[in-house]
């Protein structure tokens, strides 16, 4: 076959090369995506060494063949922690994400189908207070509140970012609800619960599910930032955050300890970006078909 | 005289309107004014007149999604918005004016089709995907339309096409009364014949009783047996269609008549 299909079908290669072309952020953020969650998943197995080996005699090293990121203050192999680091990114994004999503899908979900005072009452008093408080502020403070450890790390983090997902999904909700299939459906005689999870959910879910996609990102940088703080998972437990805290007194004679946790946090938070657009051109049926997916 | 299907005794709607300063002032504005009408079994009223009159409410009201203000409505022996609605359902099946937003567009047309036997099957009792499917096809056939259409996405479908699977769904249950708002409007006119032929033929074929709503008067006259005109939410004339349509009484019948060119003979 030379001339180029557009095919599915068409073979893995070819599907992927063409896919290349016409969305190249989608497939790289893939692509980074897949590596951020195999790195995350393997670590134990594919981290050349303990990540909390303490080694005095070689500290502060440079990358070299035996320690490819370098070493930190205390003689522990960079890329073995980095490698950890993701675990735990991608554990506590994963967990935060899906805790808030359920939080905010069922609060935004109740009030935007309910209307009249249930949705004045969750809208007002619940919504807006903590959408009123910025998101990492709250984490803060609860996760000072709540002591460390990674049950309250997720609980901090989620409970600055519910409300995001419950304001959409109340929006989204509402914007669903007023389309004709869904009167149409009632006509039929098709019950409240019918109507909201075989008709609106499906209906409203591309959004959140970008959003949703997009915010893997937020919360890795959340976590970060706790850690930075000393606030996140407490200190032999290698994460992003703690790893660029550590590092802050050796800015100038070993830049490596920066740099690298640096730009794995940026890439990863950048893939989910990525990720998230070309969710949104996927899960939309008529970008797909301008698009040939 | 056969017995009546539908009965709308006295109904009228109105809606709180806010007007004045800071929306202090409220206000009830009437859509639908005192509307008696009856529709025989077997036969189609046609209901007429322009955009706003009212028309759709009515509609509305007859399928249950909207509470008249004061009258009842009973379809079928049984009064709409009371305890027996859910069943009275059945019976009575709607086909809406946008045929495109009246479709689930994440649902496959199997489903959409089928939606109405899963809806009122008998609580606690599984229907077979076996007997979905055939029941299905029977309906595919029944509005013209190719089996493999069953496994598509409403999107795939021109906008005949998709009407077609809007009547497939309201025939699922065998209802006895079809609310045809404004089916055809949004379809170009050699489309919109079709569709009207094929509301016909499925009238004959079943026995079924249409309310016809239209703001085209040669369309409604072509399909109905007897005729209501409707001017700012009150039927203004009602009659037997060639009767009214020759010697309209009315000067709003007469204009409605004069505004719409002749169809050709479909």
């Amino acid at each position: 076959m030379a001339s180029l299909s557009v095919s599915p079908n068409s073979g893995t290669t070819q599907h992927w090369a063409s896919g290349l072309r016409r969305q190249p952020l989608a497939v790289i953020g893939f692509l980074l995506v897949t590596l951020f969650v195999l790195a995350g998943l393997l670590a134990p197995w594919i981290a050349p060494s303990n990540p909390a080996a303490i080694d005095l005699l070689h500290r502060l090293q440079g990358p070299s063949v035996a320690h490819w990121c370098g070493t930190d203050e205390l003689g522990r192999d960079t890329l073995s922690r980095l490698l950890w680091g993701a675990r735990l990114s991608l554990a506590v994004s994963v967990s935060v994400v899906a805790v808030s999503l359920a939080l905010g899908l069922a609060i935004g979900g109740l009030a935007g189908y309910c209307g009249g005072w249930i949705d004045h009452l969750l809208t007002i008093f619940a919504m807006n207070t903590f959408l009123a408080l910025p998101g990492i502020l709250l984490a803060i403070a609860f996760a000072a509140f709540l002591g460390p450890g990674f049950q309250n790390l997720v609980l901090a983090l989620a409970i600055g970012g519910w409300a995001g997902y419950a304001r959409l999904a109340r929006a989204q909700v509402m914007a669903v609800k007023e389309r004709e299939f869904i009167e149409a459906s009632r006509a039929l005689g098709a019950s409240g619960m019918r109507i909201f999870f075989r008709h609106i959910l499906p209906n409203m879910m591309q959004p959140v599910l970008v959003q949703a996609a997009v915010g893997m990102g937020g919360v890795i940088l959340a976590e970060a930032t706790l850690s930075f703080l000393g606030l996140g998972i407490s200190a032999p437990t290698p994460s992003w955050g703690s790893m660029l805290n550590d590092a802050r007194s050796h800015l100038f004679d070993s830049p490596h300890l920066v740099i690298f946790p640096a730009i794995a946090m940026a890439l990863a938070v950048l893939s989910f970006n990525f990720l998230g657009d070309a969710l949104r051109d996927y899960l939309d049926p008529h970008t797909r078909i301008q698009m040939g997916l | 005289m056969t017995a009546d299907m539908v009965t709308v005794s006295s109904v009228s709607k109105s809606y709180a309107r806010r007007g004045g300063f800071l929306g202090l002032r409220k206000e009830d504005h009437l859509v639908v004014r005192d509307v008696t009408l009856s529709i025989a079994e077997g036969e189609t009223l046609g209901l007429v007149g322009e955009s706003g009159s009212g028309k759709s409410t009515l509609a509305r009201m007859i399928l249950g999604l909207v509470k008249p203000t004061s009258g009842s409505i009973h379809v079928d022996g049984v009064e709409v918005g009371g305890s027996e609605t859910r069943a009275l359902r059945r019976q009575m099946q709607p086909v809406f004016q946008d045929p495109t937003a009246a479709l689930d567009p994440r649902m496959r047309v199997l489903d959409l089709i089928t939606e109405p036997l899963v809806i009122h099957r008998e609580s606690g009792t599984k229907i077979a995907n076996a007997d979905l499917r055939a029941r299905a096809r029977e309906l595919m056939i029944a509005v013209g339309l190719d089996e493999s259409a069953l496994g598509r996405f409403p999107h795939e479908f021109s906008g005949g096409q998709r009407q077609r699977i809007n009547i497939a769904r309201a025939l699922a249950l065998r209802p006895k009364f079809l609310v045809l708002d404004e089916p055809v409007s949004a379809l170009d006119v050699s489309v919109g014949a079709q569709i009207v032929n094929l509301l016909r033929t499925l009238q004959r074929e079943h026995g079924l009783t249409y309310l016809f709503i239209s703001h085209s008067m040669p369309l409604v006259r072509y399909l109905s047996t007897r005729i209501a005109v409707m001017q700012q939410g009150r039927i203004v004339e009602m009659g037997e269609a060639e009767e009214l349509c020759s010697q309209p009484r009315e000067a709003y019948t007469r204009q409605l008549l004069a505004a719409t060119p002749e169809l050709p003979a479909a």
